[in-house]
């Protein structure tokens, strides 16, 4: 009985399961994948190369092929354990990763873990006496630029800057609650008018 | 000393962060946020990504294939240089159980196979090593 209830949870999605699952997509979920897909690419900034939030989604969905036909390629979808939404996401979160991953590992003199910015403005890299630093700068004024550009985006608004800045502290969304004092709805309403601006 | 920053990272984790709020929001709250948007074109998209999967298997079915072919044309095999012996060696061949089991339906009924097929035939079977 448990065995039967655990097989049942394993089931991998088959082919005909994938395929309906895309005509079976509502509204919502569709705008869900591509707004997620959309700021994972936005994180990824230069480490996505050329590639696009569709290309994510394409890729995402392609792996999950593979894997109704692979034992070894591809990443399954276990539909009794989450919908299909849900896996895209956790396919494109993996693929991100990865092709984060894999962009430090081409570029490992230029990675920004090599050059860094202090908080007084200056440039500190470990490879400075090395080679010269000019592209670590370029690449890390650009990350920082495009930090610039959201703040600015809020300039009016005191609350989204704040929550902004517990995000970049690495904070959750309960942390920044606490730490600025925030009520649920405040911190919800802030989020809601990043996402409006930041698309 | 001072704290380092890295703004690659603090990027990634602003957008990672706004990304994994859209991914928690209810379907209502997408519906009220992000209506009026342009309607997304994930459906066109993913079967886009169906259609040059299939195609991408066919292609690489049809190269494995053709890599068989012309490894089969290319190699050299020990047969006879007549067409007639050669099937009569095939005929002789599929009365041998191990071998007719292996056969195709086609191949059984080798009265109607062409030269060329009777050929193809021997060579799969000397592939096998059942020569």
């Amino acid at each position: 009985m448990a065995k039967n209830k655990k097989e049942r949870a394993d089931a991998a999605a088959t082919r005909d399961d994938v395929v309906l699952a895309i005509d079976a997509l509502t509204y919502a979920q569709k705008r869900r994948l591509e707004k997620f897909a959309r700021y994972k690419i936005l994180g990824l900034g230069r480490k996505a190369g050329r590639r696009d939030h569709q290309e994510l989604q394409q890729d995402a969905f392609t792996s999950t092929l593979l894997g109704v036909e692979s034992e070894s390629e591809g990443r399954r979808w276990y539909k009794n354990r989450v919908d299909f939404v849900g896996h895209l996401i956790g396919a494109m979160r993996s693929i991100a990763s990865h092709w984060a991953e894999a962009f430090d590992e081409a570029e490992p003199l230029l990675d920004s873990e090599m050059a860094v910015e202090t908080e007084d403005g200056k440039i500190s890299s470990p490879i400075s006496e090395a080679q010269s630093t000019a592209p670590d700068q370029e690449r890390t004024l650009s990350a920082k630029e495009k930090l610039a550009e959201i703040l600015r985006l809020f300039q009016n608004d005191d609350e989204a800057v704040m929550v902004l800045e517990g995000i970049r502290e690495g904070w959750t969304g309960p942390e920044i609650m606490d730490g600025l004092g925030l009520s649920r709805d405040k911190f919800e309403a802030a989020m809601k008018r990043i996402r409006y601006r930041i698309k | 000393m001072s704290k380092q920053r890295n703004y690659d990272d603090e990027l990634n984790t602003v957008m990672s962060f706004l990304a994994e709020s859209v991914a928690q929001m209810s379907d209502s709250q997408i519906e009220e946020e992000f209506g009026t948007e342009a309607a997304p074109r994930t459906t066109q998209l993913l079967q886009s990504a169906l259609k040059d999967f299939d195609r991408a298997k066919l292609r690489q079915a049809r190269a494995t294939y053709e890599a068989a072919k012309r490894g089969l044309g290319q190699r050299t095999y020990d047969l006879p240089k007549k067409a007639n012996e050669r099937r009569t060696l095939l005929l002789a061949l599929t009365q041998r159980p191990e071998i007719r089991s292996v056969l195709t339906a086609q191949a059984r009924e080798f009265r109607n196979l062409t030269d060329s097929d009777v050929e193809s035939f021997l060579k799969q079977l000397a592939e096998l090593g059942l020569l």
